[in-house]
């Protein structure tokens, strides 16, 4: 009873915030809905018996991604968007589109649980820090090292788009490199 | 009602078709970019949600990856609209048409 | 059999020549450098290849299993198998020495003719590499590698022909050649398939080849072919023995230019004149020969091919024969001089004197080089004039030229001691004996063919006699104004008469017309063209002392003087039908009455070759310029017969109804139909490009959704 109230209050509130995000026009609105999203969806992990997952999202989206999205709006001073007359039937298009794909995905979903499902030992520490820790630093540890690497060239690649261009020519002209 | 399967992966799907839409309809790039991360996150939300019901840890394991490779994503993304922004001074995707003619 | 590796520096010795005068010669433009490169070059191959016929192992020539030299496997697949392997026999080992005695010498005339040429480095390129072609051809130890020589001095012939390449004349001629040769190698081509259909194998000698044996298609056919076949017309087209014979001569027909594909020849002289007397005299056109000869399993059992063989060799060499007595151009006569004599060689071989034709080729080598380098040299005297009728005289300016030419001379006519007369003079009577010698016992018309053969005879002392006359005895007649208008003829019916009155320079020369200076005088060649001259007279002279017959030798009481012939006989495979043994048997006998005929015939050829001679005295000797029929000068019109019924119907039909109706109409049709369908399509869908990112965005979702749609509505099913 509990649960279900907690789970219609957080999926509501994720759903709500994810309209205000698509509906704002500007982009701090939306990315404050966004953050809402983050939170409601690691509330509803939590109840999924999954506490790192949550904490994790919290830490990383909220806690760093999104302030880095907001570093940029606040950086790049933007205005809100333009009103929506141009490319219009991309509205009733996207619409269109989006109705077909809510369609599409909850019927793969009916479908998949049509598949039997192995009943759930409501003890089991599939979701604790433990058995996640372990898994990860046996089983998977090729592909945890493999996105630390990812990560890495991330910065850098994002080092390399967002610094100053420099004005190569004049070096050029003078002869003198500069180190 | 007890919240089942069935209940998350709607919730999924609901949040899903609202990122897809809200990247056709979103017009500067930063709205886009929270979109696609709208998406990515309700697709964490299957795989927790069925690692939960299957009893199974890779579930999880690889919403972990998911949100690494959605860091680096974003760190590259806003390099790019930063880039973007200094050439246009604004960040309209419908400016970015140089491939119209 | 032996391996010996050494064989493929005979082939890859001019290689390297020729690459080396490519490149680095094309750089240092260097003459004295590109002609020892390229006379280096065979050098080397002529020593080598003499090491290894007459002393490596014992000899190629005198002892019974090839030297053979497994380069590398070059196709393998099923029981297919083609080897990039030379071979030295005896047959090729005869040829092999020939070509590169000859090539050398006639490298070194080049040195001298080609001075102050252009494209000097380029030529000695080009001669190399025909030199490894040709030698290819002749070492190669499957018909498949041949044939890769065989089109390789096809090439050859087409590049130096068309060597002059500001001489439109040189360039239509070196297509011709190249033409024609095609029309050939279909033949060889064919044969080759049919050979391996037949007896699962192209190779020339049994041979063990990585463990694996590789049995020859000579064996396989001495084997499982017990009877001749049938001798009728029939038997050409019904796939056996004789369908692969005909199909190997129709290539031979074109690369030695017998009837019908000989119209390219006299062309190519268009070609320098070193290029004339190598490939188109000496080595390149006597291909056909040795494919025949190395063939000859095959044709000994099928008389209808042979057969064919010998009435085509008869009728090219009188038909040729006729001709050369109209030429003005001293080259033209030499090359239907050749021609003829290479028919005479056919007429050898289809009467089943594979040895004969073989000597002949040999003897041929060393007098028509001799004949060609002579003219060449006379060419070079005067100043690239190769009219005869302006020419005369020329004994006294040119003496060395004027000997060795007349040795020469005396060689192609038939006198005795000349090599020339040997080999002539048993082709003679090898025809005249067919039927001893044939191997289906019986050769009907050989008594006709005789005829023609002697009637040949008489006609080349007739010619030769005229041009000697022409070029050496007489008035100078180089200061006077051209005899006859317009009287030369011309090689092909595409370029046209030259109405006025001066001549075709078909000099081996830029420019076409250059008039002499006023006082001019000839002048005799320099020493590196006079030295080749004598060595191959030596040569024309004692040349044919290798192969008398026995009827000659046991003249003068020597029994067994023969020793060309016992060196090629083993490559004349012992067929076992009836006829053949008996013809064996003959051959061997030298009964009494065989060895008098023999000498009959050879009595009656000398007097035939000194009447001819003495003809060509009485006719032309106070009358240099008598006028020949205009049929003949005319070369019988086969070319205007080739174009009017061959050439212009086939370009009628191509340019008519296949390019103008088939190509334009339909292909092009098709071709620019599907590009305006594409165009139209492109503009119906080029809306979908608008340039924005969302709406790449929405299109990529809508084609997510039609997948995932196309899995939803196939899962649908089995829910």
């Amino acid at each position: 009873m509990v649960s279900t109230a907690l789970f219609f209050l957080f999926a509501g509130f994720a759903i709500a915030c994810a309209v205000s995000l698509v509906y704002h026009k500007n982009p701090l609105y939306s990315a404050i809905s966004l953050v809402g999203v983050f939170v409601a969806l690691s509330c509803i992990y939590l109840t999924l018996a999954s506490p790192f997952i949550a904490v994790t999202q919290i830490l990383v989206y909220a806690g760093a991604i999104m302030v880095l999205v907001i570093f940029v709006i606040m950086l790049l001073n933007l205005d809100d968007e333009q009103p929506r007359t141009r490319l219009a039937y991309l509205y009733t298009l996207g619409g269109g589109l989006g109705v077909v794909l809510l369609a599409q995905t909850l019927f793969v979903f009916y479908s998949v649980l049509k598949t039997p499902l192995q009943p759930v030992d409501p003890n089991a520490t599939a979701g604790s820090t433990l058995s996640l820790g372990r898994a990860m630093y046996t089983e998977y540890l090729l592909p945890v090292e493999i996105v630390g690497i990812m990560l890495l060239m991330a910065i850098v690649g994002a080092v390399v788009l967002a610094r100053k261009q420099a004005r190569v020519g004049l070096e050029a002209v003078d002869g003198k490199k500069e180190g | 009602m007890e919240p089942n399967l069935a209940s998350y992966l709607a919730l999924s799907g609901i949040l899903f078709t609202i990122g897809a839409v809200g990247v056709i309809y979103k017009r500067n790039a930063l709205g886009m970019f929270m979109c696609i991360e709208l998406m990515l996150n309700s697709v964490n939300l299957t795989f927790i949600a069925f690692a939960r019901y299957y009893g199974d840890t890779t579930g999880q394991l690889f919403v972990f990856m998911v949100m690494a490779v959605a860091a680096c994503e974003a760190a590259v993304g806003l390099g790019i609209i930063i880039a973007f922004f200094r050439n246009k001074v604004t960040i309209d995707v419908d400016e970015a048409s140089l491939l119209k003619n | 059999m032996t391996e010996n590796n050494l064989l493929s520096v005979i082939i890859f010795a001019p290689l390297a020549g020729a690459v080396i005068n490519w490149l680095i010669g094309g750089r240092l433009r260097n003459e004295l450098f590109s002609g020892v490169i390229a006379c280096g070059a065979i050098a080397v191959s002529a020593a080598v290849a003499f090491y290894l016929a007459f002393v490596a192992g014992g000899g190629a020539l005198f002892i019974d299993k090839p030297i053979l030299d497994h380069i590398w496997t070059w196709i393998s697949v099923g029981g297919f198998r083609a080897d990039f392997a030379l071979g030295m026999d005896r047959l090729s080992g005869v040829y092999a020495c020939f070509v590169t005695f000859v090539g050398f010498f006639i490298h070194v005339f080049a040195t001298g003719y080609m001075k102050g040429d252009d494209g000097f480095y380029r030529f000695f390129a080009y001669l190399n590499l025909f030199m490894f072609a040709m030698l290819t051809l002749v070492l190669a130890d499957n018909y498949l590698l041949m044939f890769v020589g065989w089109e390789g001095v096809g090439l050859c012939s087409y590049l130096l022909i068309g060597y002059y390449l500001k001489k439109n004349e040189a360039r239509e001629a070196a297509k011709k050649a190249f033409v024609m040769n095609r029309i050939g190698d279909w033949g060889v081509l064919m044969a080759i398939f049919l050979t391996f259909t037949l007896t699962g194998s192209i190779s020339f000698f049994d041979k063990t080849v990585g463990g694996e044996e590789v049995q020859s298609v000579f064996t396989w056919v001495l084997q499982n072919v017990t009877a001749a076949e049938p001798f009728t017309w029939g038997a050409i087209v019904a796939g056996g023995l004789t369908t692969i014979g005909v199909l190997l001569f129709i290539g031979a027909t074109g690369k030695s230019a017998q009837i019908p594909l000989l119209t390219w020849l006299p062309d190519a002289m268009a070609g320098p004149t070193p290029v004339s007397a190598l490939i188109h005299a000496a080595t390149m056109v006597t291909a056909g020969v040795y494919l025949v000869v190395r063939s000859n399993v095959i044709y000994q059992l099928s008389p209808t091919a042979m057969w064919i063989i010998a009435i085509v060799g008869a009728a090219t060499a009188i038909f040729a024969a006729t001709i050369a007595i109209a030429q003005n151009d001293i080259k033209k006569v030499l090359a239907y001089s050749t021609v003829s004599q290479l028919g005479f060689m056919f007429l050898a071989a289809g009467v089943g004197a594979f040895v004969v034709a073989i000597f002949h080729v040999m003897t041929h080598a060393f007098f028509k080089a001799l004949l060609f380098l002579g003219s060449g040299s006379v060419i070079h005297g005067m100043h690239h004039e190769q009219d005869m009728r302006k020419m005369g005289n020329l004994k006294k300016y040119m003496p060395i030229t004027c000997v060795t030419m007349a040795t020469g001379w005396l060689a192609i006519a038939g006198i005795p001691i000349f090599s020339g007369f040997f080999s002539k003079d048993e082709i003679l009577y090898k025809t005249f004996a067919a039927d001893k010698y044939f191997q289906n016992g019986a050769f009907p018309g050989n008594e006709f063919l005789w005829i023609v053969a002697v009637i040949t005879a008489v006609l080349t002392a007739i010619y030769m006699t005229r041009m000697m006359i022409m070029t050496f005895w007489g008035d100078e007649r180089w200061s006077e104004p051209p005899a006859v208008a317009g009287g030369l003829t011309h090689d092909s019916a595409t370029h046209d008469e030259h109405a006025d009155g001066h001549h075709d320079a078909h000099g081996d020369d830029n420019d076409e017309h250059h008039a002499l200076p006023p006082n001019f005088k000839p002048h005799e060649s320099p020493w590196v063209m006079t030295v080749p001259l004598i060595v191959l007279a030596f040569l024309s002279t004692v040349g044919g002392l290798v192969g008398i017959p026995y009827a000659m030798s046991s003249l003068v009481g020597i029994k067994d003087a023969n020793a060309f012939e016992h060196v090629l006989e083993p490559v004349v495979a012992d067929v076992e039908t009836p006829a053949a043994v008996k013809a064996r048997e003959n051959a061997k006998a030298h009964s009494p009455e065989a060895v008098s005929t023999e000498r009959w015939l050879a009595l009656l050829s000398t007097v035939m070759a000194v009447f001819g001679i003495a003809v060509g005295f009485l006719l032309f000797r106070n009358n240099p310029l008598r006028k020949m029929p205009k049929i003949l000068e005319q070369k019988w019109r086969l070319d205007e017969f080739y174009n009017g019924y061959i050439v212009d119907p086939l370009t009628n039909l191509s340019r008519k109804r296949l390019w103008q109706g088939f190509d334009l109409g339909f292909i092009d049709g098709a071709v620019n139909g599907i590009g305006s369908f594409v165009m139209a399509l492109g503009n119906i869908v080029r809306g979908v490009q608008v340039g924005y990112v969302r709406t790449y965005a929405a299109f990529i979702l809508l084609g997510a959704l039609a997948v995932i749609g196309y899995f939803i509505y196939f899962g649908f099913k089995l829910l």
